[in-house]
């Protein structure tokens, strides 16, 4: 009788290492790194067609599914929960907000692009986000980053989001570092508990909030 | 005399077997997996004041998987969550046909379930019953929440789905096998036994639910331009 159990116990063991959910291979943490979809067999052959087999020609039972993960680049805990909810949807915002921008801006204006972000190298990534997505859109894009004197950042740094960035705009107009023919592209995070970005547009001194 | 005796010999050990076989399912492990968005991360703590000063309308719909009284339990629950964050909700609906787009509320949340998956293999289940619940009877099922986050004027500001996944084992194997290991390995808070599964699930829900109604609620005061006058009203009914 053991001999006739054993093997089946370590089908059933053995199985359970291909399943992401939490048992007795994995811990509760490990699926919290992983993004998991259902999808027919079919489907996830044509997606991975070295990791799933193809559908048998003739089905004796019901369609079979698999189940897809894709791991998360950064565990869970090693970036601050904000930097990483953000990043690891940036290229979707960054394609929405550029999408928005250049649908609601007239014109064909040289797009200029900040990101005003806590985090000076998180901000960094959002910007060279936004400038690859604009260009690969075919966008005239500027890689400068517009510039104010150390007073207006002073002053901008004490009014809330939707005092400073209006005027921000008409500085950089007043103080020539944007010009007739250029849109500032501004993303940022309005409010601490957010991990969604905003965004607006700066052209002839005027600031409009797309989102 | 002599063969009743052993009839009844075999009648009280097949009555034991039977009582320790029922036992042996009575020993049961559900783990939870999230799916797609649970696990996202949250900058917003739900016991902090985040939602003070708005009003919401809250709408579970009943379908999917979650029945009329589990809608209403689930709609309590979260009119308490959002309440804790300092909204004022003016209006909880639970059913199918749920409508509250014309309610005086700055924000309308609808929370609408959709079962993905649901499984129970026969295989399993012979595997179990024949080995006496040492090979687990294993059952699972995979729901999604669709929750958007409407302003007084209907329109859409943020819509999310949340997705999870439960598995359940029944069977004296797997649920003694999790014993011991949360007992002699696991950390408390990689336990997999007992309620954990749920704790972690409520929790994660929360989290993401709280994190979306601010994410609109935010969302509406950047396209009102932070101005109160331009926020679009309905009268009450």
């Amino acid at each position: 009788m053991k001999t006739l159990w054993s093997p089946v116990l370590l089908m059933c063991v053995a199985g359970c290492a291909y399943d992401p959910a939490p048992g007795l291979w994995h811990s509760t943490l490990e699926p919290r790194n992983q993004h998991c979809r259902r999808m027919s067999q079919q489907a996830a052959h044509d997606l991975y067609p070295g990791l799933v087999p193809d559908e048998p020609a003739r089905r004796l039972l019901k369609p079979a599914e698999a189940m897809t993960c894709s791991a998360d680049f950064v565990n869970e805990g090693e970036r601050p929960p904000r930097d990483e909810a953000v990043l690891s949807t940036l290229s979707t915002s960054v394609r929405e907000l550029t999408l928005l921008a250049s649908s609601l801006t007239p014109g064909k204006p040289t797009w200029v692009v900040d990101a005003y972000y806590p985090d000076v190298e998180v901000s960094s990534k959002i910007a060279v986000a936004l400038r690859n997505e604009l260009f690969e859109r075919g966008l005239r894009v500027s890689d400068r980053a517009p510039l104010l004197a150390a007073g207006d950042i002073a002053i901008l740094a004490s009014l809330p989001a939707s005092e400073a960035f209006p005027l921000a705009c008409r500085r950089y107009f007043a103080e020539g570092s944007l010009g007739d023919t250029d849109a500032l592209l501004g993303v940022m995070i309005v409010d601490s508990r957010e991990t969604q970005l905003h965004a607006g547009v700066c052209q002839h001194a005027q600031w409009r909030w797309l989102r | 005399m002599k063969t009743v005796s052993s009839h009844a010999r075999k009648s009280g050990a097949a009555a034991i077997l039977g009582l320790l076989w029922l036992v042996s399912f009575s020993g049961c492990v559900t783990v939870y997996q999230p799916m797609t968005g649970l696990q996202r991360p949250v900058a917003v703590d739900p016991n902090q004041p985040n939602l003070a000063g708005s009003t919401l309308a809250l709408a579970c719909e009943t379908g999917g998987y979650l029945e009329p009284d589990d809608t209403t339990r689930l709609c309590k629950h979260l009119r308490l969550v959002f309440e804790r964050q300092g909204a004022k909700v003016v209006n909880v609906v639970s059913g199918k046909f749920s409508d509250i787009s014309k309610t005086p509320a700055e924000l309308t949340v609808n929370v609408k379930p959709r079962l993905l998956h649901s499984d129970t293999s026969a295989l399993w289940v012979l595997l179990s019953v024949a080995s006496f619940t040492l090979v687990p009877m294993v059952s699972e099922f995979e729901f999604a929440q669709d929750v958007t986050v409407r302003d007084a004027s209907g329109a859409l500001l943020i819509s999310d789905t949340l997705e999870a996944r439960f598995i359940r084992y029944a069977g004296i194997g797997m649920w003694g096998l999790t014993g011991l290991l949360d007992w002699l390995v696991r950390p408390t808070d990689e336990a997999q036994g007992g309620n954990a599964f749920k704790e972690s699930f409520t929790r994660d829900f929360q989290n993401q639910l709280s994190q979306v109604v601010f994410h609109g609620r935010m969302r509406a005061a950047v396209l009102h331009e932070f101005d109160p006058a331009k926020t679009p009203t309905v009268s009450a009914p």
